[in-house]
């Protein structure tokens, strides 16, 4: 027990912020870091390039992928889990909603790639899941949990770059193609469009204040909901003390920088155990 | 002049009052109005979820008739409660519709079970993904509506806010519960445990 309290950081705050947490003993805070690797399974070597190729994709491109791995959720089903530390990071930036958050619980043996609204049709669901499928369940399955989440991380950055038409140094050239399965259907084009920009166009219309509604009216709630803006800032300006390579410019930097800065999520992504 | 002193300062009281109660009913109206706006966007979000999970259907169904084709009592089950939630006026109406799919979907899914063939297909794969992401997403708008619904509900159920609500004529909205008989039906459950789970 006081290992576990070690390593997660259980506070009021989740816990008071939403009423699903009654049951959600497990949270983790957003250290700054791109790996969270809580349950000690990404070798350093990897965790080291992992690092580095994230934080370049971001500095290319603001898009935040994080990865997230715990011993166990305590119980808590996968998706609500990683839905409330997408939201808790708030990934991504604000008003692009571009984070992603590769998260994987080793004792409920579940992974998931969890995709803000921003990047939902650069990473689509059947295309995440047929990702895991081939990467992360069979390694998964061995206990090879490095070379699983390396050929995923991989797959997710070049794709996210590939949108934004940017290279990362050194990453390989490993980019997952879908099998195109039989009955491609209207929904996954044409039908697929309208409605993510209706989502955009709605989501941006009420996003100011569905920030405070969903943490409650509450003073004590909106206390917590500043508090972890400042707990995100403080994170934030660590990570940028520690950025070793040539952007010192952006150290200085104001809202919206390395720091979750503030993106949503759906629900988008796919998921599953292995 | 003392009396037209004391109109005077009864007069500007008397102003500085409507325009109190002014700024306080203008502003009491516009949230009223917010609050409403929300809940309309809100339910919006969970219209685009429920209807995506309609255009999966048709094709989930297709995939597995081509491995399935003799059960044909699923097949209507799906088709009916998809019926159902197209006649559906309420939120409440499209709420225990939206149950009915679901119970159906997962009696649906789990063919995977008996029909182990479907668990090796792509394509039956993919569209449980997609479903599976439809899910979720209906389940993250749906608490995100009817934390809007409560908002409003709780403005337009005090006492000033129910007399600002019926001046912006917005009326309380209804919660989009889920229904009891899809509480208690198997859990539409997509992961794919090793056999057996």
């Amino acid at each position: 027990m006081p290992g576990r309290g070690a390593l997660f950081g259980i506070t009021a705050l989740t816990a008071a912020a939403s009423a699903r947490s009654a049951l959600a003993a497990v949270t983790v805070q957003d250290p700054g870091t791109y790996v969270v690797d809580r349950a000690g399974i990404i070798d350093d070597g990897v965790e080291r390039q992992f690092e580095g190729w994230l934080r370049e994709l971001e500095q290319k491109t603001t898009a935040q992928v994080k990865v997230l791995t715990v011993p166990t959720t305590d119980g808590e089903d996968l998706f609500t889990f990683v839905q409330r530390h997408a939201e808790l990071w708030k990934l991504g930036r604000s008003g692009r909603d571009n984070g992603v958050l590769i998260a994987v619980a080793v004792k409920e043996r579940g992974d998931r790639i969890h995709v803000g609204y921003g990047l939902e049709s650069v990473l689509p669901d059947s295309w995440c899941g047929s990702l895991r499928r081939q990467t992360f369940v069979p390694h998964f399955k061995q206990g090879r949990f490095s070379d699983g989440l390396y050929q995923g991380v991989v797959s997710v950055a070049n794709k996210v770059a590939d949108s934004a038409n940017v290279t990362l140094t050194g990453i390989p050239d490993y980019r997952h193609r879908e099998t195109r399965a039989a009955p491609r259907t209207a929904f996954c084009g044409a039908g697929l469009v309208p409605i993510i920009v209706l989502i955009i166009v709605v989501s941006s219309m009420s996003r100011r204040r569905r920030h405070y509604g969903r943490w409650g009216g509450g003073g004590l709630a909106r206390g917590l909901f500043w508090g972890s803006i400042i707990n995100s800032m403080m994170s934030g300006g660590r990570r940028s003390g520690w950025g070793g390579g040539g952007f010192g410019g952006r150290s200085g930097g104001g809202f919206g920088g390395s720091f979750g800065g503030g993106g949503r999520f759906g629900g988008g992504g796919a998921g599953g155990s292995w | 002049m003392n009396f037209t002193k004391v109109v005077g300062v009864i007069l500007v009281a008397v102003l500085g009052g409507v325009v109190v109660i002014g700024g306080c009913f203008y502003s009491g109206y516009n949230r009223a109005v917010g609050l409403d706006e929300e809940v309309k966007s809100a339910w919006a979000q969970v219209d685009n979820q429920l209807q995506r999970r309609f255009e999966l259907i048709p094709n989930l169904v297709e995939t597995v008739k081509g491995f399935a084709a003799q059960e044909k009592d699923i097949f209507l089950g799906v088709a009916k409660a998809r019926e159902a939630y197209f006649q559906g006026k309420t939120v409440a109406d499209k709420a225990q519709a939206a149950g009915m799919v679901e119970s159906a979907l997962s009696r649906l899914l789990v063919l995977r079970e008996t029909y182990p063939d479907l668990k090796s297909n792509e394509s039956f794969l993919k569209l449980q993904d997609s479903l599976e992401g439809t899910e979720n997403r209906l389940a993250v708008e749906r608490q995100r509506y009817n934390e809007k619904v409560k908002a409003l509900n709780t403005f337009a159920r005090g006492v000033l806010g129910k007399l600002y609500a019926s001046l912006a004529s917005v009326s309380q909205a209804e919660y989009f519960e889920v229904p009891e008989a899809s509480k208690t039906a198997p859990k539409v459950d997509f992961s794919q445990k090793p056999a057996g789970g």
